[in-house]
């Protein structure tokens, strides 16, 4: 079975924005956006996708990509 | 303040509460602990006064043999009272009723104190799901289904483990579910 990659980071390197900046904007904690980033979650809440995307500027489809098994 | 954490706020009070009452009844148990355990130690060292004070009341009919016992028939495995009281040897069965009592209250002072644990930590916690609630809750169950069996009987014992058993299942469910909502961001 695949599974759901998190490209937070990616995105946050190419909008030069910190884990601490972003923490701030979307107002979710140092700790949990570093589980976000290193895949250490098994879902992502609709409302967390929405502010993560505002602060970013970009859409859900540029941090989630779909891997297959390989 | 939304209408959840309002219910939340409210449920926490109910717990700080339910916290204060279970200290009171814990109280009223040690002090039960206490007076069944002098109870005990008078009985042995005044055997021979009670013996006769008892056995004079018994003659009288001023007292009978049943409201000497504790626990009803169920504890009849530790002391024969019956063939005790026709011999006329009253202290020491009331000695061993003492120290029955005393030892059921023990068992509901720690079931007690495991219930204080519980509603401390719900009025403080986010959830009830939690490893510690659980395994608290476990020990207070037995507990209490054992002192059902030993002194109410093993019908009021089996209907209890149910209720007990079904609210465990409830609570591990819901741990269950509260794990998976963790690892929801």
């Amino acid at each position: 079975m695949g599974k759901i990659v998190l490209r937070l980071d990616r995105v946050m390197a190419d909008r030069k924005m910190s884990l601490n900046e972003l923490s701030e904007r979307v107002g979710v904690s140092n700790v949990n956006l570093s589980k976000l980033k290193t895949g250490k979650v098994s879902a992502i809440r609709f409302s967390t996708l929405v502010a993560i995307c505002e602060a970013l500027n970009c859409q859900p489809g540029d941090i989630l990509e779909y891997s297959p098994e390989e | 303040m939304n209408e959840q954490s309002r219910k939340l706020e409210a449920v926490r009070n109910r717990c700080r509460t339910s916290s204060r009452v279970i200290s009171v009844l814990q109280i009223v148990t040690i002090v039960g602990i206490v007076l069944a355990l002098i109870g005990v130690i008078v009985c042995i060292t005044q055997r021979g006064m009670i013996d006769e004070h008892v056995g004079k009341a018994v003659e009288a009919g001023s007292v009978t043999v049943e409201n000497l016992r504790i626990g009803g028939s169920n504890i009849n495995f530790l002391i024969n009272y019956d063939r005790a009281f026709a011999a006329g040897n009253y202290a020491l069965p009331i000695a061993m009723s003492c120290a029955v009592a005393a030892i059921l209250c023990a068992i509901v002072t720690c079931a007690l104190g495991l219930f204080k644990d519980i509603f401390k930590e719900l009025s403080r916690e986010t959830t009830p799901f939690s490893d510690r609630i659980l395994g608290k809750l476990k020990y207070a169950f037995i507990m209490l289904t054992a002192a059902l069996l030993v002194f109410v009987g093993v019908g009021p014992a089996v209907i209890g483990a149910l209720l007990f058993w079904c609210i465990y299942s409830i609570l591990e469910y819901g741990r269950a579910l509260q794990n998976e909502v963790d690892e929801i961001l």
